[in-house]
């Protein structure tokens, strides 16, 4: 049983598709929340509304945002600093949180390294890799 | 008995799909019982890729799929095996290969074929093909992601 909670934080509707998207393919996800940033946002807006979904309850959250660097990933970052067990993972993809939701059932013991290698791994060039790419069938 | 899940799914392979699927059931290997497949090495290269990194993927079609399904059930390994139609899984219990439980996981809508439950949908050939395959002894479950409670075939099942 996962011990912690994720938390999703993107652009626009992004998180929320992350996670309906993952449903899809794992079922209904539990603990998982989908957060945000709106164009009417402004940063402290934004902060106040993801500070509420890792604050939940006393759980470790992981926090997957969208990009490294933008408000999402800063924000969470900078809550992440006054919380312990809280852990921010930027570039999150749908095979990442899918990762995410079916083997990790803790923060602890490099699962973190392992969930970012199971993300750098999910890129493929895909044509790239298949001894007829390109040519017709 | 080493066969992990014998899966209907006209998607075949859908990379976390199976991944999830694969975790859940602790298959390390898949092999797809399929005709046409078989004969297209561009779709095989495709879907060994699709595959997890490590798990190793066989094609087959139905005549040497079966007695390989049966050789590979007998081993020592965890196989999980994808069928595209109800038919294919019916032709490997008619050559003898036994499961006790065939998984429906995805069998969108075509000709000829209406909806059975949901997003599954069966045509007349393939709903018989589904009795038969419970007459000899299979449960039939439809369960599209490893979280969802099995559907039983014959409580959906309607003739006409």
């Amino acid at each position: 049983m996962r011990d912690f909670r994720i938390v999703v934080a993107g652009h626009s509707s992004l998180a929320a598709a992350l996670v309906r998207s993952a449903e899809l393919i794992c079922g209904e996800l539990r603990d998982v929340t989908a957060v945000g940033i709106a164009p009417a946002d402004t940063p402290e807006t934004f902060a106040a509304e993801l500070r509420r979904a890792i604050e939940l309850d006393g759980r470790p959250v992981l926090v997957l945002a969208d990009i490294q660097g933008g408000t999402p990933s800063n924000v969470a970052a900078q809550l992440a600093y006054d919380r312990p067990g809280t852990v921010v993972v930027a570039g999150a993809t749908l095979g990442m949180l899918v990762e995410a939701v079916t083997s990790i059932d803790s923060l602890e013991d490099g699962a973190i390294d392992r969930l970012v290698a199971a993300g750098r791994e999910g890129i493929v060039d895909v044509t790239g890799r298949l001894s007829r790419a390109g040519t017709q069938r | 008995m080493s066969l992990r899940l014998v899966r209907v799914d006209d998607r075949l392979i859908h990379g976390q799909v199976v991944a999830v699927w694969l975790r859940a059931v602790g298959a390390d290997r898949i092999v797809i019982v399929d005709d046409a497949v078989a004969r297209d090495d561009f779709l095989v290269e495709v879907l060994t890729l699709a595959a997890p990194t490590g798990v190793p993927v066989e094609v087959h079609g139905v005549a040497t799929g079966a007695p390989r399904v049966a050789e590979l059930a007998a081993g020592p390994g965890a196989v999980f095996v994808l069928v595209k139609t109800p038919l294919a899984a019916l032709a490997l219990r008619r050559a003898g290969v036994e499961f006790d439980v065939l998984n429906v996981g995805g069998m969108g809508s075509g000709p000829g074929r209406r909806s059975l439950y949901r997003t599954i949908s069966a045509s007349d050939e393939e709903r018989e093909a589904f009795r038969e395959i419970e007459a000899m002894g299979t449960a039939v479950e439809i369960r599209i992601v490893a979280d969802d409670r099995p559907i039983p075939f014959a409580s959906v099942d309607r003739y006409g």
